[in-house]
């Protein structure tokens, strides 16, 4: 019971942290920027995980934090940041896309059509990018949850809290995603 | 009191396909990386900057003045409206000039209000019956011959006959009162025949023309040249 409640997130406090981080950073605090920076890079990653390589995802995380910082006078309430930055990585992630496609003889990975995806399967670094394949591959709404879940090491109020999402949101797509999962590497076996 | 759920809480034991998953696939997890110090630099935050704008700035008079400056965001659209200003405005100093209108004529009419000067006579005007006498014969309006046949006392030239009068002279029961000798021989010939039919004595000087240009095929048997025996009528049908 101790060690449940010591693992639980307290969230009134982090939330109140990060709140009084954004308003900092709108003033011009780069310290609390590199702060919320290494709170949400993860949230970030994940998010540009679910999009591109994860190759690619080390260097786009950097760029929608600068992208961030440049625009951040853009945002109206502190509170409105998660939601904020997380519309600013999806979209960095699309563009990322764009461009990889609009260059003639390369095609991003996760554009690859099933036969490909079957030979990457094959040629897989490790096991934990062909995991990546395969949660890719399931319904998008299961995508998000599942790889902040396993990959970043976030638990669902943290997810719910740093992607401006429900909770009961994020605990019915992490169960509904992770059964599905469970049936894809059973059938990859 | 609730299930632990590993999944959504993190908390409890988790399954071992669970924790495979964590552990392989927690090989990608995000490292903290430092922002670029260069990247963050520059700061275009509007807190700072309305902060700066809106703070008093002292002035050489003392007393605090709030300045007004332009939004970044509103100058493009100023300088767009600027630019539709000076293209209405040189559009409107180079537009063409429209042509001048054509001046209307004076009236040549006098207005009835002032009389016309007696020494003025309008020559559109037709006879006035005050003008009648005063006529020069020479000046007759051929056009208007009904309007001077009913002046009889106007003055007419001896040598001059208005062809229209035959008209009214074939119709006046009493124009054996007319004078039949006319001047020069020239005698209406409705008037000849009147006068031929009435008075016997009086004899038709173009009855014997008559007569020899009946065979006549040319009109210029009918010229008074034309008697002479020695010319002979070119138009004339051989015999």
């Amino acid at each position: 019971m101790a060690v449940a409640a010591a693992s639980m997130p307290s969230a009134p406090t982090e939330t109140a942290a990060w709140l009084a981080w954004v308003e900092a950073a709108r003033g011009g605090d780069r310290a609390a920027f590199g702060r919320l920076h290494r709170q949400f890079g993860r949230v970030v990653h994940g998010l540009l995980l679910a999009r591109v390589d994860p190759s690619s995802a080390d260097d786009l995380t950097q760029d929608v934090f600068i992208s961030a910082w440049q625009r951040l006078h853009e945002l109206r309430e502190a509170r409105a940041w998660p939601g904020w930055l997380s519309a600013i990585a999806r979209r960095r992630a699309l563009d990322h896309r764009r461009q990889l496609v609009r260059r003639p003889g390369t095609l991003p990975p996760e554009l690859e059509d099933d036969q490909a995806r079957h030979a990457e399967h094959a040629l897989a670094r490790s096991d934990a990018e062909r995991m990546l394949t395969i949660i890719r591959a399931l319904p998008e709404a299961y995508v998000e949850p599942l790889l902040l879940r396993l990959v970043e090491g976030m638990s669902g109020p943290e997810i719910a809290e740093h992607c401006d999402l429900s909770p009961g949101y994020v605990r019915v797509n992490l169960h509904r995603g992770m059964k599905l999962l469970r049936e894809r590497l059973e059938q990859e076996r | 009191m609730s299930q632990p759920d590993p999944l959504f809480d993190m908390d409890g034991p988790a399954d071992a396909e669970l924790a495979r998953l964590e552990r392989e696939l927690g090989r990608l997890r995000w490292h903290a990386r430092e922002l670029p110090r260069e990247a963050l630099v520059a700061l275009p935050s509007r807190a700072r900057v309305d902060d700066t704008e809106l703070s008093p700035r002292p002035s050489s008079s003392g007393a605090s003045r709030r300045t007004w400056r332009v939004p970044e965001r509103a100058l493009p659209w100023l300088v767009g409206l600027a630019a539709a200003a000076a293209v209405l405005v040189v559009a409107f100093v180079t537009r063409p000039t429209p042509p001048e209108p054509e001046r209307v004529p004076a009236p040549l009419i006098q207005p009835a209000g002032s009389p016309p000067a007696p020494d003025l006579r309008d020559p559109f005007a037709g006879p006035r019956e005050a003008d009648a006498p005063t006529q020069t014969p020479a000046l007759r309006d051929p056009f208007t011959p009904r309007q001077i046949a009913k002046t009889p006392t106007a003055p007419t030239h001896s040598d001059l006959v208005n062809p229209f009068e035959s008209d009214r002279s074939a119709s006046w029961p009493a124009s054996s009162t007319r004078p039949v000798e006319e001047p020069q021989g020239l005698v209406d010939p409705f008037t000849r025949n009147h006068n031929a039919a009435a008075r016997p004595d009086l004899r038709d000087p173009f009855a014997e023309r008559s007569e020899s240009s009946a065979n006549a095929t040319s009109p210029a048997a009918d010229m008074p040249g034309s008697r002479s025996p020695d010319l002979v009528d070119p138009f004339s049908r051989p015999h």
